[in-house]
């Protein structure tokens, strides 16, 4: 099972956990969590709105997430990195998130929404620019320049005069193929309704 | 008199309401004596009447609730089908209770499974569906409503003849907010436009409101106003322009491509966008017009400097121009390539050359979807034709005209058409079915009644002349030919000698025409 679907489960999970019974505190940080992992800004938002005032304790854990995800909403990704870096993760839910197994082979909740982020972040700058200086990655990316080298080298993206990177578009995981018989089952279907 | 007839009952009960509200002090009591299963329609009438005793803001509704939630999960669904109005009655009280009480949330488990109890089918919509949407937007809930929002409504619960039209316009009035607060624009615009076109011959409110978001929402998604099919009733065009002047004026400035007198426009008439709670939206429809001048760009230029850009959009410098262009590339709005070094920016047309397997896979979900909307409109359509309540009385003109209509307001949406197929906002990858399947199977189901009517037109003559010349030669034929002849009348028509076997005719067409060439020849008898 990949990590998404395991988050997605326990996201039904604790919806269908609210739903009925209501949520404990520990239980609205963990679902706040897995909506940043997913990217569910939307879905995050509403949960702070709907979240009782006894959890949004100011300066508290909850309002730190919140922060993290009003940054990532206005893309001021620079502020994400810092909220997420300034957010001290309860060792409880940093454990019970350990149960999703993540492909980085990260265990620690935050590093979970920092790879989804910066996995993001990484493919939009493959995709949108020409060349880009390492300074200007390393704030994107929220990395140290040695460490935006380092990703630069394993992707094989060459690097120029001044600094500068020149990234290659990332060519995106091909869909699995349509089996021949389930083509042609579906295709004689298609026709038959046609006919 | 009353027990096993449930109808009875129902009236009877309607008419007890006054003798329960009397004997209040009993009702618990009473409640006690009886079993939710084989009494449900006996507590519901007693839980409407304590419902509409108990003072909203007093201690005892708490208790009251838990009698309702328990009463919702445990009821009989076939019982409570005899009294849906006074079920749907019940849930519109709670409904009102809970958010005066500013507890919403607390009524969203049981209004979705008191919706399924009243619904005969899943795709059946009751005036509950819009009490639940109330309560999930009141709890600020997007995600529990969505798989009900996902069904296409097909049919309507009468509650006996007492669904008020309001409920079916808030129910896609609240869907299209619910949507709208997910950034859903497509199903937004989708809900928000099947309010605004319901047959109306007298403005709503809930009308004109779901138009001014259906304005503000289709200058963020579409980039311009979407036009209103033909359909839309009357009033709307007539009054709505003069109602939501402001809209007008935001989306005629929108449409002059000027932010700055889009700016103007906003701050002339903020206080009305403020009261009706639409600010949000305005300040997205400002970001939707900088958006729209970039990707006009696109279309002029091949590569643009980003300084060049931000004093053409109107943008406070490059800065801002990057960060637009970079969020259009992310959201596969325009293609291009910054170049840093030099600040310039390259325009590119669309990359996808439609031949991998993703867009095989979306082909293939949409196929699946347009089949299977056909299908259900062909059984809708054959339901009809078998319905004796439906009379097919529209002339071939009225036909024709509505056919035509169809065809031009189509046609007028092609390009909404054109963007149907999409994923939804959860990225799980529904497919909605394309408009140009919707006309198609529109248009086979008027046809399909043309035919239909035809079809009976003809068996009526038939059995028209059938019977006159029955009149005229029942005296010289056989009984047991009469009777074969006379099998396929309509019995109100039938003569005094009855058919032997109805509905196994074999007397075919030719038979009739031999029958009379042999019988009713001029001067035979």
């Amino acid at each position: 099972m990949t990590s998404s679907s395991e988050s997605h489960a326990r996201i039904q999970e604790l919806e269908s956990i609210e739903l009925q019974d209501g949520l404990y505190d520990e239980q609205y940080l963990r679902l706040m969590a897995l909506y940043l992992i997913e990217n569910q800004l939307c879905d995050a938002r509403m949960l702070w709105l709907r979240a009782p005032d006894e959890v949004k304790v100011a300066e508290g854990f909850f309002q730190k997430q919140f922060n993290v995800c009003q940054a990532i909403m206005a893309r001021n990704y620079p502020e994400a990195y810092a909220s997420i870096a300034g957010v001290n993760w309860p060792s409880e839910i940093a454990l019970d998130m350990q149960a999703v197994s993540c492909e980085y082979g990260e265990t620690m909740i935050v590093e979970f929404v920092k790879v989804n982020l910066k996995k993001r972040r990484l493919a939009l700058i493959a995709k949108a620019y020409a060349s880009i200086a390492i300074s200007d990655m390393s704030i994107s990316l929220g990395l140290s320049p040695e460490s935006v080298r380092e990703v630069c080298s394993n992707l094989k993206w060459t690097t120029g005069p001044g600094d500068l990177v020149y990234p290659k578009k990332i060519k995106e995981p091909p869909c699995a193929a349509i089996r021949g018989n389930t083509l042609v089952d579906h295709l004689s279907s298609v026709i038959q309704f046609l006919e | 008199m009353i027990s096993g007839n449930l109808k009875q009952l129902t009236e009877y009960l309607g008419k007890s309401a006054d003798l329960l509200s009397k004997h209040q002090l009993q009702l618990d009591s009473v409640l006690q004596t009886l079993d939710l299963q084989q009494h449900s329609l006996g507590i519901l009438a007693i839980l409407l009447v304590k419902f509409n005793s108990v003072a909203v803001t007093s201690d005892a509704f708490e208790p009251l609730f838990v009698q309702f939630h328990e009463f919702i999960l445990g009821c009989n669904g076939e019982q409570i089908r005899f009294a849906a109005d006074s079920f749907a009655e019940l849930c519109h009280l709670c409904t009102e209770a809970l958010t005066e009480r500013r507890k919403p949330a607390m009524g969203i488990p049981a209004m979705k499974e008191a919706l399924i109890k009243l619904q005969s089918k899943e795709s059946q919509l009751t005036s509950i569906h819009s009490d639940l949407l109330r309560l999930c937007l009141l709890a600020r809930n997007s995600t529990a409503p969505l798989h009900l929002l996902e069904i296409d409504i097909d049919d309507i619960n009468r509650e006996n003849g007492q669904m008020d039209p309001k409920y079916v316009l808030l129910y896609y009035y609240y869907g299209g907010m619910i949507y709208a607060t997910r950034k859903n624009w497509e199903n937004a615009l989708f809900m928000l436009s099947m309010c605004i076109t319901t047959p109306a011959m007298a403005v709503s409110h809930i009308m004109l409101e779901a138009y001014k978001k259906h304005m503000l929402i289709s200058l963020i998604h579409m980039k311009k106003i979407v036009p209103l099919p033909k359909y839309t009733s009357g009033v709307v065009n007539r009054f709505f322009k003069h109602l939501a002047l402001p809209y007008h004026d935001l989306a005629t400035a929108f449409s002059h491509n000027d932010s700055i007198e889009f700016e103007q426009v906003m701050a002339r008439h903020s206080d009305a966008f403020v009261r009706d709670q639409n600010m949000g939206l305005v300040k997205q429809c400002l970001s939707s017009l900088h958006r729209k001048n970039i990707q006009r760009l696109t279309m002029t230029f091949m590569t643009l400097s980003l300084e060049d850009m931000a004093n053409r959009v109107k943008l406070s410098g490059p800065q801002e121009a990057e960060r637009y262009v970079l969020e259009m590339i992310e959201d596969g709005d325009i293609y291009a390539t910054i170049h840093p070094d030099d600040g310039m920016v390259e325009f590119q047309t669309n990359p996808e050359n439609y031949e991998s397997m993703s867009v095989l896979e979306q082909l293939k979900a949409a196929m699946e979807a347009s089949m299977h909307l056909e299908n259900k409109v062909q059984k809708m359509s054959d339901e009809l034709s078998v319905n004796p309540d439906v009379k097919c009385d529209m002339a071939d003109s009225e036909l024709k005209r509505a056919l035509t209509s169809f065809d031009d307001d189509f046609g007028n949406h092609r390009e909404t058409s054109k963007n149907r197929v999409s994923t939804s906002s959860a990225g799980k990858g529904t497919v909605r079915v394309p408009r140009q399947a919707q006309r198609k199977a529109i248009c086979s189901l008027v046809e399909d009644l043309r035919k239909s009517r035809e079809k009976e037109e003809k068996k009526k003559k038939l059995a028209h002349k059938r019977l006159k010349a029955l009149d005229r030669g029942i005296r010289v034929l056989k009984p047991d030919f009469v009777a074969k002849v006379i099998s396929t009348e309509p019995p109100t028509k039938q003569p005094s000698i009855k058919p032997k076997e109805r509905g196994t005719s074999t007397f075919t067409d030719e038979d009739f025409e031999k029958f009379e060439e042999e019988y009713f020849v001029p001067g035979k008898f």
